[in-house]
């Protein structure tokens, strides 16, 4: 037997509920999945953002707030590590290198961020257009940055960070006391937050903060006896495992505290994860109730649909043929929808990810996964399995009476 | 060729009351020989129809088509032996709107194949014989008595040797309904079908080689044609 034709013909007849019925199920759809791709993308981008920064020391305080100052710059009000705190750090043999993190101005929006040479190589593994710092007033700009290398930029105090330690201290300006900042050199793509970053060397920071005198030292290049000011974090790189988790103990302690960057995202993801999962609840009810909702509105349907049936019937059609023919026809509205579903899913994602990108500089990709692929299936089978209903309900009413 | 013994149908009416619509102690006929079905409304023309065709169940009694008791069947046997052995008109034509002329006689195959084959070559020589234009693509560009033989296509497309008409010629114009009138006698006549026609119709009737009267589902009389 071959019942497509009659169902290609019911869609015809039914074109306008029809779509009306698979845009309602492609909606439904497309929540679910762009919550689970966005998320996915936001755990996996965080986490990838995550990855230079192997070991953070900080003043105590939430470690969730200190990665987002330091891995997602955004910054907030911090307690400040104490020069020489700082400069026992840089002295342990321990670390391939420390590099301070000294945030809270911004240059046209864009973050500064004060640190160390070390820290840009190992961010960029050397990729580097242009030139390192050669003076203070030097930046190396993020590979997002709107601005060109020789360009002079101007750079105003901001929120938090060692901006707000300063402002307490003494009574800023908005305009740079330096006159400006002279980029010379441009990041390759990281994929984090620093892409859209304005690298400074970090004796810059103390001195526009007036914590240290102007141009003291290689500009980025520090050493323990070197003049040092205070900054809000450093982030160490272990020479190797042991090292890792021996730095964390030792800096763990009641003026300071140390952490993996992955202890704080996994209480984070935790968080999401939950929040993920009430809303797929809350999705997965929608699509419930939204195939629910199109199988009484079938079955109504289908109504007016009577006479065409029972015709079928009275030409020789068995009532397994009726029931096929209802069955298709809303296996493939469940079909069509769920598969438009994913894909407006993914769409919706990938532009919701392409949205925080450019707000954060995180490299997002949402991406199709087993996860979505599931629920396609899951909504599928199961509407395959509602759908028995009015395919039975048509079944048993096929009746001839309606045929004069 | 058709044997019909004791054949009894009730039916309930919203009080739950029962009562017959059928009540037919014998009735016999022979093909090639136009046969009309005639009677008041609510006498229980298509009623017998039905139940002759196994559409409707009768509650007692014996339907033999050519030997073949299909009283006795069950439904979806019936279903299968009325697809291969019955073609059926209505008055409303009942074609499928969103199909083409040519894929509404091929309705009938799809319950049994998945391609039509070698019947769509015959689909066409009957749309041809019947004369429905070839070029029509749309059942919107037909008249209404092309409409009624593309039915008519559709009802000897497994070239049956039953043909069941209700009301054939009541949603028609003269000419039109002249043209199907002339169609039914020829498959009965020419071709030596069974053709049992439903219909008030005063033409049909005076086409009609066999009258019969049905009044409130007894054989009330048969007219000599």
């Amino acid at each position: 037997m071959n019942p497509f034709p009659i169902v290609l013909a019911l869609f015809r007849k039914t074109w306008l509920t029809s779509a009306l019925f698979l845009l309602l199920i492609a909606i439904a759809m497309a929540l679910g999945v762009a919550i689970i791709a966005q998320e996915r993308s936001m755990r996996e981008g965080s986490a990838r953002a995550s990855d230079p920064f192997d070991l953070i020391i900080a003043a105590p305080g939430s470690r969730t707030e200190i990665l987002f100052n330091v891995v997602y710059l955004r910054p907030s009000a911090v307690e400040l590590i104490a020069a020489e705190t700082l400069s026992k750090i840089l002295a342990d043999p321990a670390a391939e290198f420390a590099a301070p993190i000294a945030f809270g101005d911004n240059a046209e929006g864009f973050p500064i961020i004060g640190t160390t040479r070390d820290m840009v190589r190992h961010l960029t593994a050397g990729a580097i257009e242009g030139a390192m710092w050669q003076h203070e007033d030097d930046a190396i700009i993020g590979a997002n940055l709107p601005f060109e290398i020789g360009e002079t930029i101007h750079s105003a105090h901001g929120q938090g960070g060692i901006g707000a330690e300063a402002s307490q201290q003494d009574d800023h300006d908005d305009e740079d006391s330096h006159g400006g900042l002279h980029v010379t050199g441009r990041m390759a793509p990281t994929g984090t937050a620093w892409d859209s970053a304005v690298l400074v060397p970090i004796q810059y920071s103390w001195s526009t903060h007036a914590l240290m005198a102007p141009d003291q030292g290689v500009p980025g290049e520090l050493t323990p006896d070197g003049p040092l000011g205070p900054v809000p974090a450093v982030v160490l790189k272990p020479r190797g495992l042991g090292d890792a988790y021996w730095l964390r103990s030792l800096w763990q302690t009641d003026r300071t505290t140390a952490f993996f960057p992955a202890e704080a995202l996994t209480e984070i993801y935790a968080y999401m994860g939950d929040v993920r999962r009430i809303m797929s609840a809350l999705t997965t009810a929608t699509q419930a109730l939204v195939i629910a909702a199109i199988l009484s509105g079938v079955i109504a349907l289908m109504q007016l649909y009577s006479a065409r049936l029972a015709l079928l019937r009275a030409l020789g059609a068995t009532r397994s043929y009726i029931f096929l023919v209802m069955w298709i026809y809303m296996v493939g509205l469940i079909l069509a929808g769920a598969v438009l579903g994913l894909a407006s899913g993914m769409v919706t994602a990938r532009a919701i990810s392409a949205i925080f990108a450019n707000e954060t500089g995180l490299s997002l990709s949402a991406r199709i996964g087993w996860a979505e692929i599931r629920l396609t299936l899951i909504v599928i089978g199961l509407g395959a399995l509602l759908a028995v209903v009015p395919a039975l309900t048509h079944f048993r009413k096929a009746s001839l009476s309606q045929l004069r | 060729m058709l044997h019909v013994t004791n054949l009894s149908l009730t039916f309930e009416d919203a009080a739950r009351t029962r009562f017959k619509v059928l009540d037919i102690p014998r009735l016999d006929a022979r093909p090639g020989a136009l046969l009309v079905l005639t009677g008041s409304s609510g006498s229980g023309k298509t009623t017998l129809l039905n139940t002759l065709c196994g559409m409707q169940a009768a509650d007692e009694g014996r339907i033999d088509w050519a030997g073949q008791e299909i009283s006795s069947l069950s439904e979806t046997a019936r279903d299968r032996w009325r697809r291969d052995h019955v073609g059926l008109v209505f008055q409303d034509f009942h074609l499928i709107e969103e199909l083409s002329p040519l894929d509404n006689v091929l309705v009938p195959a799809w319950f049994s194949r998945f391609r039509a084959g070698k019947l769509r070559q015959r689909a066409k020589g009957l749309l041809s014989d019947l004369g429905v234009p070839a070029s029509r693509r749309r059942l919107s560009e037909l008249s209404r008595g092309e409409r009624q033989r593309v039915a008519l296509a559709r009802a000897l497309l497994f070239d049956p040797q039953i043909l069941l008409a209700d009301e054939p010629t009541a949603s028609l114009d003269r000419a039109a309904g002249a043209a199907v009138i002339e169609t039914l006698r020829r498959l009965a006549q020419d071709e030596g079908r069974f053709v049992m026609a439903v219909s008030h119709d005063p033409a049909l009737i005076a086409a009609a080689d066999r009258l019969i009267e049905l009044a409130r589902g007894r054989l009330r009389q048969e007219v000599p044609a």
